[in-house]
């Protein structure tokens, strides 16, 4: 095996400027694949942290309250107990909290949307201190380069924080007055005015569906007690558990008395339709995990993916027309060592190994250049935080810098893949390599 | 061991014809012969070592090696017959460029497997000692002269302890004084090691070294004899 490795490299230094011209390219490849998983990781993670701060718990225990059959509300009851059960039931727990739930319209200075409207707990929101103040100017034509606001005026009664793009479209800004109105149970309208203490930076599409204030404000408005709430949110140290966390609770909460729903891979609003019309009535409880709640915008990830996967594909298709072409130059060149080889008593798979050999060497090799540049790529742009300038581009990557997560299994992706992908495209050439004759071979290099 | 060659016919194709290259050869050279098969370019030479050493097939007749019938073999038991019992010298010396003079004579034994790799390289030194280039181990094969070129696929031949070697105009690529040395160096070997030697040759100061004449012209045995 050593000889044959020997031969392999030695070939590929032997025919230096094809090898460097073609490891260039396979470098290249490696390059982007890995800049494109990289880019599509840095979504992923960016839509796990910002749906699981804005929206959604890893687990959620959630559910619909109907008081007559065309209704249905996004309320559950034994808040407690629920909260209880959770503690006492889930091994290898983060964090448990609940947030109220709300859902009408935001009416501001210059216009007004609908909105879901998130009633925080503030002692368990780990998720304020993470959220990052915008400045005046990015929410605001002429506006200065300056946070306005305090993130710890929050709290007091009939407070809110929107988001930049939010306050764009309401012509908002802090200390402004914002009326929200919703429509209760009973068909009547309720109503509340809040004063902006902050705007947040957009976290891409979903800073589009929440806005947050204070628990008490979301029970106040619509007249609920204080064993209500919207759903509690489960957070795991380890969020691949999230599905098996799921089912854990469905057990443990049936066997409590509750009502449970069939599992509904979708974000509670989702389901509005298909629980109104529903014929039953009371509280039944609604168990989802965070990657159901995001479903909804995971197209962000899958086209990427998929973005990826064709830009590979392409690329590696030139790649492999690229070696196969030059492994028929090399067969050609060496069509007397290959008689030799076989009329000394190499046997013809072992030549196909050899010529495959040298075609995986060489993608190994491009692949760990490759890596190396995607590692310092990687490093540098994330250490330069650079910044966003599309809004469009902000909203469908979720994020206001380029944000790259380059992972060891990428580095492994494209280490592997390569030299698979140069092999197979030598398969042919090496083929009709050890299928020669050794006599025609000897001859025909002479 | 002895290599058996009956009514053997070989024709190759010529555009829409075909052109006999040998014409019904009969032949048996016993083990431990220092034989030539000796005439002018284009009679056969060539063509006769070839199927010798399984590296083509007869178009009629039978050749067999050690009573196996070679045209009866499959490709993979040719070439283990070409690995284990087969030597062979070529006309151009035939060296992997990319391998030094060490890892060229030590490839066929990489190929038969079975041995460790100092077991490997105490043959392998041997026979280049033998072959006077204990010195050149290291080298690549552009750093030797063409006889040492020559050497070094002699020691290749030989490191898998062949039964037959069969060497291709050995000398035509070298000049007159080196191509004695090769041809000397093969004769000692062929009475130190009893290896049985076929070689080609047209040139009359090498064809006087060897022990067996088998002169061919246009595809046919002229002359056979023994001195």
């Amino acid at each position: 095996m050593w000889t044959f490795l020997l031969i392999a490299l030695r070939n590929l230094v032997q025919a230096r400027r094809r090898t460097l011209l073609l490891g260039s390219a396979i470098a290249f490849v490696s390059l982007l694949l890995l800049l494109l998983l990289s880019i599509s990781k840095g979504v992923s993670d960016r839509l796990i942290e910002a749906s699981t701060l804005t929206s959604t718990g890893h687990v959620n225990v959630a559910g619909f309250f109907k008081q007559r059959a065309n209704s249905a509300t996004p309320l559950i009851t034994n808040r407690n107990q629920i909260r209880q059960l959770v503690t006492e039931n889930v091994t290898g727990l983060a964090a448990v909290t609940d947030r109220a739930r709300g859902w009408g319209r935001l009416i501001g200075p210059a216009g007004s949307f609908n909105t879901g409207l998130n009633g925080m707990i503030l002692e368990e929101s780990g998720f304020l201190k993470e959220l990052k103040l915008a400045e005046q100017s990015e929410y605001k034509k002429d506006g200065q380069n300056k946070i306005l606001g305090n993130m710890s005026d929050f709290g007091k009664p009939d407070t809110i924080i929107i988001f930049a793009a939010q306050a764009k479209k309401l012509g908002a800004d802090v200390g402004d007055t914002l009326t929200f109105i919703t429509e209760a149970n009973g068909g009547q309208t309720n109503s509340v005015d809040l004063s902006v203490v902050a705007v947040a930076r957009d976290m891409g599409f979903l800073s589009n569906f929440s806005v947050f204030v204070p628990r008490r404000t979301v029970l106040n408005l619509d007249r609920r007690g204080d064993d209500t709430t919207g759903a509690v949110w489960v957070y795991l140290k380890d969020i691949r558990r999230a599905s098996e966390v799921r089912k854990q609770l469905e057990g443990v909460l049936g066997k409590a008395g509750f009502q449970i729903l069939e599992h509904d891979p979708r974000p509670f609003f989702f389901k509005f339709q298909k629980i109104v019309g529903q014929d039953w009535r009371g509280l039944r409880l609604d168990l989802t995990t965070w990657d159901d709640e995001v479903s909804f915008i995971n197209w962000i990830v899958a086209s990427l993916n998929g973005l990826s996967v064709f830009l590979v594909a392409v690329l590696g298709l030139i790649i492999a027309t690229g070696i196969a072409n030059s492994m028929w130059m090399t067969v050609r060149e060496r069509t007397k060592e290959i008689g030799t080889l076989r009329a000394i008593g190499m046997q013809k798979n072992q030549v196909r190994r050899l010529f495959m050999l040298e075609a995986s060497l060489l993608g190994l090799a491009g692949a760990l250049a490759g890596s190396l540049a995607g590692i310092v790529l990687v490093t540098a742009v994330n250490t330069f935080q650079i910044p966003i300038g599309n809004s469009g581009l902000r909203v469908f990557l979720m994020t206001d810098v380029v944000r790259l997560a380059l992972k060891p299994q990428h580095i492994l992706t494209a280490v592997i893949f390569m030299p698979l992908l140069t092999a197979f495209a030598a398969f042919y050439p090496s083929q009709k390599a050890s299928r020669m004759p050794p006599v025609q071979a000897l001859n025909q290099g002479k | 061991m002895s290599v058996v060659l009956d009514q053997v016919v070989k024709d190759y194709p010529l555009g829409s014809s075909m052109v006999r290259a040998l014409h019904s050869i009969s032949l048996r050279i016993e083990e431990g012969e220092f034989t030539t098969i000796a005439g002018p370019s284009g009679c056969g030479k060539s063509t006769l070592l070839n199927l010798i050493g399984c590296m083509d097939v007869a178009t009629e007749g039978h050749v067999s090696i050690e009573g196996k019938e070679t045209g009866l073999l499959t490709d993979k038991e040719q070439t283990h017959l070409r690995l284990n019992t087969l030597g062979f010298i070529f006309q151009s010396f035939n060296l992997v460029p990319v391998l030094s003079v060490f890892q060229n004579v030590e490839l066929p034994l990489l190929l038969k497997g079975g041995m460790t790799a100092a077991q490997r390289a105490e043959r392998v030194n041997a026979l280049l000692d033998q072959v006077g280039l204990g010195a050149k181990a290291k080298n690549r094969s552009h750093e030797l002269s063409g006889g040492q070129r020559q050497r070094v696929a002699i020691a290749r031949a030989l490191v898998t302890l062949p039964k037959i070697v069969l060497a291709d105009e050995p000398t035509a690529n070298l000049d007159s004084e080196t191509g004695k040395t090769i041809i000397e160096l093969m004769r000692s070997l062929n009475e130190k090691q009893k290896t049985t030697f076929i070689f080609s040759s047209h040139d009359p100061k090498v064809i006087e070294h060897a022990r067996r004449i088998v002169r061919l012209q246009d595809g046919r045995v002229i002359e056979d004899v023994r001195k």
